[in-house]
């Protein structure tokens, strides 16, 4: 006989109703204004509050209880568990006991206590006197689980834009549930909706960056392939109008990735190719230069053109050249040297009289000189240059003769010429021309080492003034007699052309050498990184160990280093106060500004801080000359003397300073360091060519940052310390002495007719500088140079640039893309 | 226009007739300079019975105006007029103004290149003679000219007025005469530098415009002549760097200072016979040009800043730096009057003082000096010390000032700690000795080398710096702070002696009293006093 299991299982709606009541009687009032406050208060937003779950019950009333575990709660059949409860299991003719040793296979049926804890859950109310309870779970028609209200949110929130909002929502969904049913979708969905709204914003890195998670996450999302595509159509078509070329083939590099066989990249194939195919062509109508320059402009575009390699390969093996990443181009270019890119560009271009004043060349032995022989008289007031035959002009109008020679030294005498030199007018008595390769010159005293004033460059004589010549066709060109003539480039400012003269040609060596000024040492660091360049003027110290590290690149040494100091002009009346000159150097911290600003490491012997016009270990150097201090404190009281002594008024100067990596990093804290010590200045960045000619003009200034590397003491201090020291009178450069007593002992050196006076002289110069302070020292330090293994044949240590550029041959080498 | 040109030249021409007795020409000697071959009337060739103080200047006056300025003969004879009726009205009878009816050599003439001996022969029984031109420079009328006083031969400066509206002509012309105008004198025995002067025409009335023949204050440029025993003129030589300041007037003697840059210039001792005499000089709108050379091997004095003061007084300012020749250029019009140049070698070593008149001479006057290097590198050594010197005082303030923040908080640990600092700065006796040292090498420099080392200009430096030394590096503060120190210390240690007594007593004071430990039993009132007995 069956036993019927008493149905214990009251109605619904009886349950129902006792719910309800029950309820309302442990319920708080509702009538009770909602407390923001509460965590749980309705009026809150739904990541601001507790978590809940929402239960639905079969009535369609929604109860918010504390969230409920597990998570999710595990389905719920109730057709199971009433056909359990009806099928009561009789018990077997053998009985529930099973045999000796064996389990029982009767099962028997389950209590309604056990029945009850399977199908019901408890509850605790958020509200309430009474909050916990036991609902069955046949009467829960839905519980919506706090993730689920989090995810709907988010949802809603990504449909109304508000993605930071969604993306919080969604953060903490994952927080509380990382694997969340619905989570990941609603994650592609945020972040493609995000990614096209950025692109929509043309905030395009940032929307390639949210669609590019995307496609991580799921390539295959509906619409991605095609947003990518419209994305990235602009972004390769901006690449391509601005000839950024390399990052438009990254672009399609990474849309090929993800839609390879999508239109806009075929199209953007199609458009690369055929401007490749456009320069290619238009090479084979060019010729030297040009041609190669076009073939360069097509691998530029589109390196992986079929044929383009052994094209250019061909062209660059007619025209081997030099792409040189420097700091300034000379301008204009003229036979004098007026500043560093001057220095570095006119032996080039012209060849001066003596290359130096070695024996060797005082005998005429270098190639890169004119004299082939000089020889003094008159107790060193003559001079008698003999000329090397055989040089012409590059404009193929005559041989470099002595009338050329005798016109450039004369030239130097005359103070409207741009190759002025105020010594020089002072020294020179005449010139005469002896025969076509003899001059013979006159000076109006002894001198210390005349030979020294023969190692400018020599203009022709055919020239006028500003060194250039009209020529039929060709309009106004400088002309020179050295291994490379000067060509403007279209992109005038931005780079120039020295071209090997044709009757020179070496089809190993370089023939021609592309300067490109670049704006920021950073920019012409990573132009060489690239190879865009093949050799870079200056790189800065603090670079130097990381470039020698890469593969294909070699670092060298200027071996003279370089004087950096802060030019004073006495002109300017504040400045002639000693008071104030000594604040303004007592207020610089050379040591640290040197180790943490220039070196990025700690100084030594050739990297160190100055205290004169002269370098460490050089003979013009005093030994015994004390450091230069800092005391800021100090500094202030004496420029608060200085103040006083002009009737209390603000002091206020300019700094001016070329765009260098060191000059721009130090600039600011010097303004910062001396604007505290109650001196105000004005920084003024000028192009390091613009500046240095100025001021060796004998310019106008307050204080201009120099560097420079000094040759011989006893010709360089003077300029070391006074940069117009060698400009017309009518500029007054020498009142920019601002100390008189370094002023005459500078002319004193001038007049010094034998070494051991000179000598004993720039010592002098030397000591009293740390006191007299007509400069503000700073310090030493060695320049480098960095070339790629390409060019072969380039020294460790080089005097100048380009010094023993006929020796150097170069291979030719075109980007790649690294993939 | 020149109508009576042929009259003139003939005029020039008798004039010039070997044989014709000339006050200006007569016993010209020819080793005289050729622009210079002026006699002065000996005294006895003047008229005694006219003292020169009573005697106008007879000026003779030659004017040319270029076609361009478009003044016809009419208007340049009203002109004239106007000329001469503002002269006589504003100089009164000092000045007995004769022009001439034609222009003269002024028409012909290029003023810069003129010479006494070109102008003399038109001053026959005159005192001055002046040539006027008026052109037109840049749309305006320009009035250039210049003087020849006949008496010594000495052609004036050029001088030059602008007239930018054709109605000043007349003021403009009468000023252009004051300029050019030099007043002639004779120098009376000087005693030190106060020198009298007989002013030609000083004691005839003065016109409406004031005293225009001898002001107080003006110029006058003194003139040595030499002459023969006849009276005849061998040469007439200025002399160099000395001027004449009127000071006052005093009945006819005119009182004047002399201001000179060189010894004695009016010595006696001069074996030639000569006069002085003194012409009156004012400052000419020409460039002043000097250059400056070393004494003994004459190279430049490149570098050296030049600077200059208005006389009688007035401070120095800088007004130009010598270049690499040791040449300076002072633009016309740099001062108003006699200034006072000085050459300055390093910071402040002056090399010497020198009187000029601005735009004297058109030409470039070389003044050789003494540089006393010794004396600049011992002015340089001064510097450097004093710099360390004021280093030092401006750290010891610093210090001074902690030590004293310190000892009002009565923190003598920190005041010691500063002392500590304190004693590692130079003494004050290291800058003594440093000082005295530079001194000793000095005089011994001097005595050695027989050249000027402690100017006075390095003499005052050394007397500065000693005071500075005395004032500033003074240690009795630091001796006081010490001394401080050192009571503060005796002082805490014998409170902590008192301290550790009381303790120690406190010990002691059971002990006295041998008992057990346990014996000791608590002392009530110790109790009630809140006193823990041990």
């Amino acid at each position: 006989m069956k036993t019927r299991l008493p149905q214990t299982r009251p109605p619904a709606t009886a349950i129902v109703i006792m719910f309800v009541v029950v309820a309302a009687l442990g319920l708080p009032q509702i009538s009770k204004a909602q407390n923001p406050l509460d965590p749980n208060s309705k009026d809150r937003e739904l990541i601001l509050r507790a978590p809940f779950d929402r239960i639905t019950l079969i009535d369609d009333t929604t109860w918010d209880v504390e969230t409920l575990a597990p998570r999710p709660l595990p389905p719920f059949d109730p057709k199971k568990v009433k056909a359990r409860q009806k099928k009561a299991e009789p018990l077997p003719s053998g009985g529930n006991i099973g045999r000796m040793g064996e389990k029982s296979n009767f099962e028997p049926p389950r209590s309604k206590e056990q029945e009850d804890d399977e199908n019901q859950i408890l509850v605790h109310m958020l509200e309430g006197d009474v909050r916990d309870f036991k609902v069955k779970r046949e009467n829960i028609k839905a519980i919506t689980y706090f993730e689920d209200m989090l995810v709907l949110e988010a949802g809603k929130l990504t449909s109304a834009g508000q993605f930071r909002k969604a993306f919080e929502y969604l953060l903490q969904t994952k927080n509380r549930q990382p694997h969340w049913l619905g989570l990941d979708a609603a994650v592609d969905r945020l972040l493609f909706e995000e990614g096209s709204q950025a692109l929509l914003e043309n905030d395009g890195e940032r929307g390639l960056r949210l669609l590019g998670e995307l496609y991580v996450r799921r390539a295959a999302y509906p619409g991605l392939a095609n947003k990518f595509a419209g994305s990235f159509v602009a972004r390769i078509n901006s690449s391509f109008d601005l000839g950024a070329y390399a990052k438009g083939r990254q672009l399609i590099h990474d849309l090929e990735r993800i839609a390879p066989d999508h239109q806009v990249v075929r199209d953007a194939h199609s458009k690369f190719e055929g401007r490749a195919r456009d320069l290619v062509e238009r090479s084979t109508r060019a010729e030297g230069g040009g041609k190669l320059d076009l073939l360069l402009g097509a691998i530029e575009v589109w390196p992986k053109l079929p044929g383009l390699n052994s094209a250019y390969r061909e062209a660059f093996a007619a025209i081997p050249t030099l792409d040189v990443a420097v700091a300034d181009l000379p301008q204009p270019v003229g036979p004098w040297r007026r500043s560093a890119s001057m220095e570095r560009t006119s032996p080039l271009i012209y060849l001066p009289i003596l290359s130096s004043v070695s024996e060797e060349a005082l005998r005429g032995v270098p190639a890169d000189q004119l004299a082939a022989g000089i020889e003094t008289f008159d107790l060193s007031r003559g001079l008698r240059i003999k000329l090397k035959s055989g040089l012409m002009w590059s404009d193929g109008s005559r041989p470099v003769s002595a009338i050329d020679v005798a016109r450039s030294l004369a030239d130097r005498a005359v103070p409207t010429l741009p190759g002025y030199s105020a010594r020089w007018a002072d020294l020179l008595e005449r010139v005469e021309v002896n025969n076509d390769d003899q001059v013979e010159v006159r000076l109006t005293r002894a001198s210390l080492r005349p030979q020294s004033w023969l190692i400018a460059p020599v203009g022709p004589a055919h020239a006028r003034g500003d060194g250039w010549v009209s020529t039929l066709g060709q309009g106004r060109r400088p002309v020179g007699d050295g291994r490379f003539r000067w060509q403007e480039s279209a992109t005038k400012g931005i780079d120039q052309y020295l071209l090997d003269r044709p009757d020179e040609t070496k089809p190993a060596g370089i023939r021609r050498v592309r300067e490109v000024r670049y704006d920021s040492p950073t920019a012409a660091v990573s132009a060489f990184v690239r190879g865009d360049v093949s050799l870079i003027e200056d790189v800065a110290p603090d670079r130097v160990a990381e470039l020698a590290k890469v593969d294909g690149i070699k670092v060298g040494k200027y071996p003279t280093p370089s004087l950096h100091r802060i030019a004073i002009d006495g002109r300017t009346t504040i400045l002639k106060n000693r008071s104030l000159r000594r604040a303004l150097s007592l207020a610089i911290d050379r040591k640290s500004l040197l180790e943490e600003s220039v070196l990025k490491r700690p100084p030594d012997a050739e990297n160190a801080v100055a205290d004169g016009p002269s370098l460490k270990g050089s003979y013009s150097d005093g030994a015994d000359v004390a450091p230069l201090s800092y005391d800021p404190l100090l500094a202030k009281m004496l420029v608060a003397a200085a103040r006083k002594e002009f009737g209390g008024a603000i002091i206020r100067l300019t700094l001016e300073h070329p765009p260098t990596e060191v000059a721009r990093a130090i600039c600011p804290k010097l303004a910062e360091t001396w604007t505290l010590v109650g001196v105000e200045i004005v920084l003024k960045e000028v192009p390091e060519g613009e500046l240095e000619s100025r001021l060796r003009a004998g310019g106008r200034f307050d204080l201009a940052y120099r560097a420079s590397r000094p040759g011989d003491p006893a010709m360089d201090v003077g300029p070391t310390i006074c940069p117009g020291y060698d400009a017309p009178p009518s500029a007054d450069p020498l009142a920019s002495v601002a100390s008189p007593r370094i002023l005459q002992l500078l002319m004193e050196l001038d007049r010094a007719p034998e070494t051991t006076q000179a000598q004993a002289l720039v010592l002098q110069v030397d000591r009293e500088t740390r006191d007299e302070l007509p400069i503000l020292p700073l310090w030493q330090m060695v320049d480098h140079y960095a070339w790629r293994t390409r060019i072969k044949g380039v020294p460790a240590e080089n005097a100048g640039l380009y010094q023993g550029i006929e020796t150097w041959e170069i291979e030719p080498w075109f980007p790649s893309d690294p993939w | 226009m020149v109508p009576f040109r042929s009259l003139v030249i003939l005029t020039i021409a008798l004039v010039v007739t070997p044989g014709g007795p000339t006050r200006a020409q007569e016993g010209a000697d020819e080793k005289a300079k050729p622009e210079v071959k002026a006699s002065v009337a000996s005294p006895a060739a003047r008229p005694a019975a006219i003292p020169i103080e009573s005697r106008p200047y007879k000026i003779r006056a030659y004017v040319h105006f270029d076609p361009m300025t478009r003044i016809d003969a009419r208007a340049r004879d009203r002109l004239l007029e106007g000329w001469r009726n503002l002269a006589r009205h504003l100089v009164g009878p000092a000045w007995e103004l004769h022009v001439a009816e034609s222009d003269g050599p002024a028409s012909a003439v290029n003023l810069s290149e003129l010479t006494a001996a070109e102008l003399m022969p038109l001053g026959v029984d005159s005192d001055k003679v002046w040539l006027i031109q008026g052109r037109v420079v840049e749309g305006a009328i320009l009035l250039t000219g210049r003087e020849l006083d006949t008496a010594t031969g000495w052609v004036g400066s050029i001088h030059s007025r602008p007239v930018p509206f054709a109605k000043d002509l007349v003021r403009e012309l009468f000023r252009l005469s004051e300029a050019l105008f030099a007043p002639f004198a004779e120098i009376g025995e000087p005693s030190g530098d106060a020198v009298p002067l007989r002013v030609q025409a000083s004691a005839l009335p003065a016109g409406q415009g004031g005293d225009v023949i001898a002001p107080i204050g003006s110029i006058f440029r003194p003139i040595r002549v030499y002459f023969k025993d006849d009276g005849s003129v061998i040469s007439v030589e200025k002399v160099l760097f000395s001027y004449l300041r009127i000071e006052k007037h005093d009945g006819g003697t005119t009182a004047s200072s002399l201001i000179r840059g060189v010894r004695d210039p009016l010595t006696k001792r001069i074996s030639r016979k000569n006069r002085l005499i003194a012409l009156g000089i004012k400052p000419a709108p020409m460039s002043t040009k000097l250059r400056f050379v070393r004494l003994g091997d004459r190279s430049p004095a490149s570098g050296y800043v030049l600077a200059y003061r208005p006389v009688p007084q007035g401070s120095f300012r800088d007004v130009a730096t010598t270049d690499r020749e040791g040449r300076v250029s002072l633009p016309p019009g740099f001062a108003d009057g006699l200034v006072v140049l000085r050459l300055i070698a390093g910071k402040a070593e002056p090399m010497f003082d020198l009187p000029i008149m601005p735009g004297e001479t058109d030409e470039e006057l070389t003044v050789p000096f003494d540089p006393k290097p010794h004396a600049i590198t011992l002015q340089t050594q001064l510097d450097a010390l004093r710099d360390s010197i004021v280093d030092v005082v401006a750290v010891r303030s610093r210090l001074e000032r902690r030590m004293k923040a310190r000892e009002e908080g009565d923190d003598w640990a920190g005041v010691e700690e500063v002392l500590v600092e304190f004693r590692k700065l130079p003494l004050r006796d290291v800058f003594l000795k440093r000082l005295e040292q530079l001194q000793d090498d000095a005089t011994q420099l001097e005595a050695k080398t027989k050249s000027v080392v402690l100017t006075k200009n390095a003499r005052a430096a050394l007397t500065d710096t000693r005071s500075l030394i005395d004032r500033y590096l003074d240690d009795s503060l630091i001796r006081g702070y010490e001394e401080a120190v050192g009571v503060a210390k005796q002082r805490n240690a014998k409170a902590s002696q008192s301290k550790a007594k009381s303790k120690s007593a406190a010990v002691i004071a059971p002990s006295a009293k041998p008992k057990a430990a346990n014996d000791v039993k608590p002392d009530p009132k110790a109790q009630g006093s809140g006193v823990v007995p041990f």
